[in-house]
């Protein structure tokens, strides 16, 4: 079912039925959408970053991504006065997991030997 | 020494007073019959001066030879004639109006003209600006024509040469003629589309310093007032993604902002895109990894699931992106 994403009609009758208001920006207007769409270019940005600096093919985008949000949710940020997404929505003064996301770096760095084919441009 | 024989002209008054002209102009001795052999030789011979429009009092209508000065023409429904001295006809092409522009940048229309493409000379008929309520004075300092109607307002001015009369008049250039066909050469809007949507300021600055010719003058007001439809749009631009933004909602949950991301490479685990889940309030992102645009709805279900067990509050807005895709795939 290609396309179909927020607007097909079993979508629209649950969010009516649930009683959750939607609000769609206007097409081809990304900068109404403009929170989700800049937490996007962030992840984009560092995704590349991350491929580029462990030289990793570009299939492990999947995993740099799963990554990046994991640390971005343990980040603090100006706008929710310095705390970090994840103690704001969940329990107060958790500490970071930075050692998973280490973890998670060096799996990919051993990934990185296993499946690098081809030098990254 | 010119008489039309266009149907028009046909009725029996005034094919009687062209008689009677022709006859007062050729007993009136040498000199006229000079004149009149000047013309018709040099209609004959090699084209003259774009400006120069003769004014002929005997000419039945307007007529030149030059069909791209031509506006709104009309073709005729029988085929029409002008015969000249020596009994040889001319074949009338179509009929229209000629745009003059005046000595004081103005632009007036020889109404009703004859294409006429066998003729050398353009011919200003005095019988047919008179039938439009102007006067024509002749007089040792030149040709005037000055509109009854107006209080007797100078509408164009003529030079003597030798024993001929003739306008005063220049004719616009044909380029700028051909794409300011049906409207005024002096509408500003027209010239500013022509050269490329050009700043009107820009183009007051061009007729100033002479570097277009054929450019009218536009007065300061015109230069003002006018606006572009196309260029107040063009110049719009989007509004930049917003560097700071407010906080919408004051409570985890109330809005989720959402979007899908899409890429060439495949993942390891075959997908090809991510459905990205913001919240408004703590900017807590949820990503979940796709094969197919269309699990959006099923990992939507189960990422609410999974907040309102944690928060214990259920979404309130969901705001995602518009319908362009859906139309557009």
């Amino acid at each position: 079912m290609e396309g179909g994403e927020y607007f097909s009609n079993e979508f629209s009758e649950y969010l009516k039925e649930h009683g959750i208001q939607k609000k769609y920006s206007c097409s081809y207007c990304p900068q109404q959408n403009g929170i989700v769409e800049r937490k996007n270019k962030h992840i984009a940005e560092i995704t590349c970053a991350m491929l580029d600096e462990k030289n990793l093919p570009n299939y492990f985008w999947a995993e740099v991504v799963a990554t990046i949000v994991y640390i971005m949710n343990r980040t603090p940020i100006a706008i929710v006065h310095g705390m970090t997404p994840k103690e704001n929505s969940h329990v107060k003064n958790q500490m970071f997991h930075t050692l998973e996301c280490f973890v998670a770096l060096h799996t990919c760095m051993f990934l990185m030997r296993r499946y690098q084919t081809r030098p990254k441009s | 020494m010119v008489k039309n024989c266009y149907q028009r002209e046909h009725d029996a008054r005034n094919e009687k007073l062209q008689q009677k002209n022709y006859a007062s102009t050729s007993n009136e001795g040498d000199e006229q019959v000079f004149v009149m052999q000047h013309i018709a030789n040099s209609m004959i011979g090699v084209v003259s001066d774009n400006n120069v429009w003769y004014v002929d009092s005997r000419a039945s209508n307007h007529m030149t030879s030059h069909g791209e000065w031509f506006r709104d023409t009309k073709d005729l429904k029988t085929p029409g004639f002008v015969q000249t001295d020596e009994d040889t006809t001319h074949p009338i092409t179509q009929i229209g109006k000629v745009p003059l522009s005046m000595q004081d940048g103005q632009t007036k229309y020889l109404k009703y003209t004859l294409h006429v493409l066998t003729i050398t000379k353009k011919l200003v008929s005095v019988g047919q600006m008179v039938d439009q309520g102007l006067q024509v004075t002749l007089n040792p300092n030149g040709c005037f024509v000055e509109n009854m109607k107006n209080q007797g307002k100078l509408i164009a001015k003529g030079e003597r040469n030798g024993r001929m009369f003739t306008l005063d008049v220049n004719m616009p250039e044909v380029n700028s003629m051909l794409f300011t066909h049906g409207k005024g050469v002096g509408d500003i809007g027209i010239w500013h589309k022509q050269v490329g949507h050009v700043n009107l300021q820009c183009l007051k600055l061009m007729e100033k310093q002479n570097l277009v010719g054929g450019l009218p003058k536009f007065g300061t007001e015109e230069v003002m007032s006018k606006v572009c439809e196309a260029c107040q749009l063009g110049k719009q631009a989007r509004h930049p993604f917003p560097t700071q933004i407010t906080h919408v909602s004051s409570k985890p949950l109330e809005m989720i902002h959402s979007t899908v991301w899409t890429t060439k490479t495949k993942s390891i685990g075959r997908c090809k895109y991510y459905v990205s889940f913001v919240d408004d309030h703590t900017r807590k992102v949820w990503v979940y990894f796709m094969k197919h645009k269309g699990e959006v709805f099923q990992h939507f279900l189960n990422f609410k699931a999974m907040v309102e067990k944690e928060k214990g509050v259920s979404i309130k807005c969901l705001r995602s992106d518009g319908r362009g895709r859906v139309f557009f795939k």
